[in-house]
């Protein structure tokens, strides 16, 4: 098996310290630490800096931004809530496969304007719907991913 | 009121329910922005903007979560793009918008700790406070920050090291503000 490294140890021994399942044993990381000065003295080091937070706490916020939110906030119509489960694309997509099902009736010659109602349909959709189909959700699954 | 009802409210049009959520958690906000961007008055600008943004997304917000760590991303979000457009300014950090000066601590030594805090890169300040200050667990880190728990462990150890040589002031080097800028930009 092979032996953890230094660095290792000292993760180990931290993750450890906080109270954490750490990926090495505490067996391991005493006996590793029981022979290695450098260890020992840093892991020590990196306890007594974790001591020095018990007695701090974040400066308490007095602030209220409320009013200049409020102001803004006309501008910023929130989004219709998404019914959960049921994306707002699927009875589109329902609508168009039905489309595709009526086309495989067989000895029917459908005229030319008549081929155009999917893309039609689409297109009024997502008119309705304020919708971008080509918009990249990157920045928002970044901002408000869940 | 709670957080559901008032998202739910929102949604309907009552821009008012949003104070509730505002009034609720801006103080938790600003301490957290505070710990990446260094500054309050940028994390107070932070704040706003990240508000919102939610707002505009409550939409897509999924009311089976809690709302605070679905903000916290687009707080994250809004404090990382504020810290590129500041850090262009390149303006120093003051202490004393990060800790409190707790009775029977001594003021030297949370200058000092602050000033080491405020020397690390905005991602080990943010990820130590997150830890050493709000006590989160391994995988709370690991939610909020959307990293691995294997990360976490790793990065916690590093930051930690890094904040002690500055506490220790032997690293010098490249200030916080051009590093960030360079990672960020």
């Amino acid at each position: 098996m092979r032996r953890a490294s230094c660095e290792e140890i000292r993760i180990a021994a931290m993750t450890l310290a906080d109270g954490e399942r750490a990926a090495l044993t505490a067996e391991e990381i005493r006996e590793h630490l029981g022979g290695c000065a450098e260890c020992r003295q840093e892991v020590a080091e990196l306890e007594a800096l974790s001591a020095v937070f018990t007695r701090q706490r974040r400066r308490a916020s007095t602030e209220d931004v409320w009013p200049a939110i409020s102001e803004r906030l006309a501008e910023a119509a929130p989004a219709p809530q998404a019914s959960p489960g049921q994306p707002r694309i699927l009875p589109l997509a329902l609508l168009l496969g039905a489309y595709k099902l009526v086309e495989f009736v067989p000895d029917t010659a459908w005229p030319l304007a008549v081929q155009f109602i999917p893309l039609a349909v689409a297109l009024v959709w997502f008119l309705r719907a304020r919708e971008n189909p080509l918009r990249v959700e990157g920045e928002l699954t970044m901002e408000g991913g869940q | 009121m709670d957080d559901v009802a008032a998202i739910r409210s929102c949604t309907a049009g009552n821009r008012d329910a949003f104070r509730f959520l505002v009034e609720r958690y801006q103080a938790e906000a600003i301490g957290h922005a505070t710990a990446i961007l260094g500054r309050r008055e940028d994390a107070q600008d932070a704040v706003q903007e990240a508000f919102l943004d939610a707002y505009r997304a409550l939409g897509r917000f999924d009311c089976a979560r809690r709302f605070y760590p679905w903000f916290y991303a687009i707080l994250r979000n809004r404090c990382y793009k504020l810290m590129v457009e500041r850090s262009r300014e390149e303006a120093g950090f003051e202490a004393g918008d990060l800790l409190d000066r707790p009775a029977g601590v001594s003021v030297e030594e949370s200058l000092a700790l602050e000033r080491a805090l405020l020397k690390l890169d905005p991602e080990d300040r943010e990820l130590v406070t997150l830890r050493h200050l709000d006590g989160l667990c391994y995988a709370e880190l690991a939610e909020r920050l959307r990293i691995p728990l294997g990360t976490v462990m790793s990065r916690l150890f590093y930051a930690r090291r890094r904040l002690r040589r500055r506490l220790a002031g032997s690293e010098g080097g490249r200030s916080c503000a051009e590093r960030a800028a360079k990672k960020f930009a």
